[in-house]
């Protein structure tokens, strides 16, 4: 599990208004007019008025899909702007890859992720932008999503948002009609750090898996719904030979805000061991995270 | 009256901002925040009387905060004669009111998929900043209590990032995300 620390680290960018900076200013006109419309009330009194509510401004509606197989005239990139104001270009189109700035926000619609990569990267570096798509080996359950993005973003303000979805969400990028979108802070325009996401594929026969951190207890995993994180490498391999998988181990070592795992070899494992996580390995191999003692410091939660 | 009046006046002063600050980042539109802003000193004033003393009084009155906007979820807050001025005021700290991006965020999405109470917790931590202790004064809890549920909030909220398959680094260095306690 992870720390307050980190919790409050991946929360602190989703507000709107970042947890250092006040809101509105008591001293201000505003504020001013609010207060001494409040004291003009009758304190017992049910003052409020019942005006009939304002109905929500609907939510922007999802912006139509671009229709990016029209586009495919586009053979080469094009850049839109600057307009007749000036400034910097602003969106870009490819064959794979069309970009926009929204807000804050530079959003990229791209159809074929794994066949375009580099053009995902070239379009954005043709805003300014070093953002990088990496497609990695990784177990069943990963193939096809986003398992991890970042980098790139230090100094950019914090209530910016970052991500990636896909677009109907949950489709599957096989499907025609199915768009991975990334988006990214416009502040990192500019900035010499890379960000980069990562997009699972199938691994080839004995590749080694990337998305060795993530749990093989998660659905679509061998082990999916089995406890682990806690019992003794005794039982936790009882349940891997069971399932014809091969085990191989690495050490816990625990310090302050965080853990790393270490190399460690087989013999040097006890059956009395404790498991804190089994992670995706290869094909038929998973890895038993261990300590020799049971951390005070570690969650078991798996 | 008049000495009433001063410690509204004390307390809104020294809250205001928190206030404006916490309505709008639990609110989707500036109106909305606006009316939880206004409803929630409306109650401070109505009742000032029970307004603790020293450290505690910011505190209840994000308790106050609180309870109004789980009001104004549930529909139930009419609409406060209206602000033009505070609208203006929530406007301006929400940026370009048709923004939802922060929604687009994978981080935020899983967020969302939280229990309200979660939500609330982490974001009491993460956002204003509060402490355990801090928290159970506000919500009426023991320290213990809070201990367990945040705890608990946490352990979902990484759950609900495994299963959004992100993770976050927060530098260029190579660290191993993902793999904190």
């Amino acid at each position: 599990m992870r720390d307050i620390d980190e919790i409050d680290e991946l929360l602190r960018p989703l507000a709107r208004i970042a947890p250092d900076e006040p809101g509105g200013r008591a001293g201000g006109a505003r504020a001013r007019a609010l207060f001494a419309d409040i004291i003009a009330q009758e304190r017992d009194a049910a003052t409020t008025v019942a005006l009939p509510r304002r109905p929500h401004e609907g939510r922007r509606g999802r912006r139509a899909l671009l229709g990016l197989a029209a586009s495919a005239v586009l053979a080469l990139g094009v850049v839109f702007g600057p307009g007749l104001a000036g400034g910097a270009a602003t969106s870009y189109a490819n064959a794979a890859v069309e970009i926009r700035e929204e807000g804050e926000t530079y959003v990229a619609r791209i159809k074929d992720p794994y066949a375009d990569q580099r053009e995902f990267s070239e379009a954005f570096r043709a805003l300014g932008l070093n953002v990088e798509l990496r497609v990695i080996p990784v177990s069943p359950s990963a193939v096809g999503e986003i398992v991890s993005l970042g980098g790139g973003l230090a100094g950019t303000p914090l209530n910016v948002p970052f991500g990636a979805r896909k677009e109907p969400a949950d489709c599957d990028l096989a499907d025609s009609g199915c768009f991975m979108v990334v988006t990214v802070p416009a502040g990192i325009k500019g900035k010499p750090g890379v960000m980069h996401f990562e997009l699972g594929r199938q691994a080839k026969p004995g590749e080694s898996y990337e998305n060795d951190w993530q749990s093989v207890t998660r659905p679509g995993e061998p082990l999916a719904g089995v406890k682990v994180s806690g019992r003794t490498v005794e039982d936790v391999l009882a349940e891997v030979t069971k399932r014809g998988l091969a085990a191989e181990f690495r050490r816990v070592v625990v310090h302050e805000g965080g853990y790393e795992v270490k190399p460690l070899a087989a013999d040097e494992v006890g059956g009395d061991w404790i498991v804190f996580k089994v992670t995706p390995a290869r094909a038929g191999v998973v890895t038993l995270e261990v300590t020799a003692e049971r951390q005070t410091g570690l969650a078991y939660v798996d | 009256m008049s000495d009433d009046i001063h410690r509204f006046e004390a307390v809104y002063t020294a809250t205001y901002d928190r206030i404006t600050a916490y309505a709008a980042r639990r609110c989707d539109s500036p109106q909305d925040a606006a009316d939880v802003v206004a409803e929630t000193f409306v109650i401070v004033w109505r009742k000032i009387d029970e307004l603790p003393p020293g450290a505690e009084a910011r505190l209840w009155v994000y308790g106050v905060a609180r309870n109004v906007l789980a009001d104004h979820r549930r529909g139930a807050l009419r609409r406060q004669a209206r602000h033009r001025d505070l609208d203006a005021e929530m406007a301006d700290l929400h940026g370009d009111p048709a923004d939802h991006s922060v929604e687009r965020s994978a981080i935020a999405q899983a967020f969302r998929t939280l229990p309200d109470d979660d939500r609330e917790l982490l974001a009491l931590v993460a956002w204003e900043g509060l402490d355990r202790e801090e928290i159970a004064t506000m919500l009426g809890l023991s320290r213990n209590a809070v201990r367990i549920r945040l705890h608990r909030a946490r352990r979902r909220f990484s759950r609900a990032l495994d299963e959004a398959e992100v993770r976050r680094a927060l530098t260029d260095t190579v660290v191993p995300v993902g793999r904190s306690l």
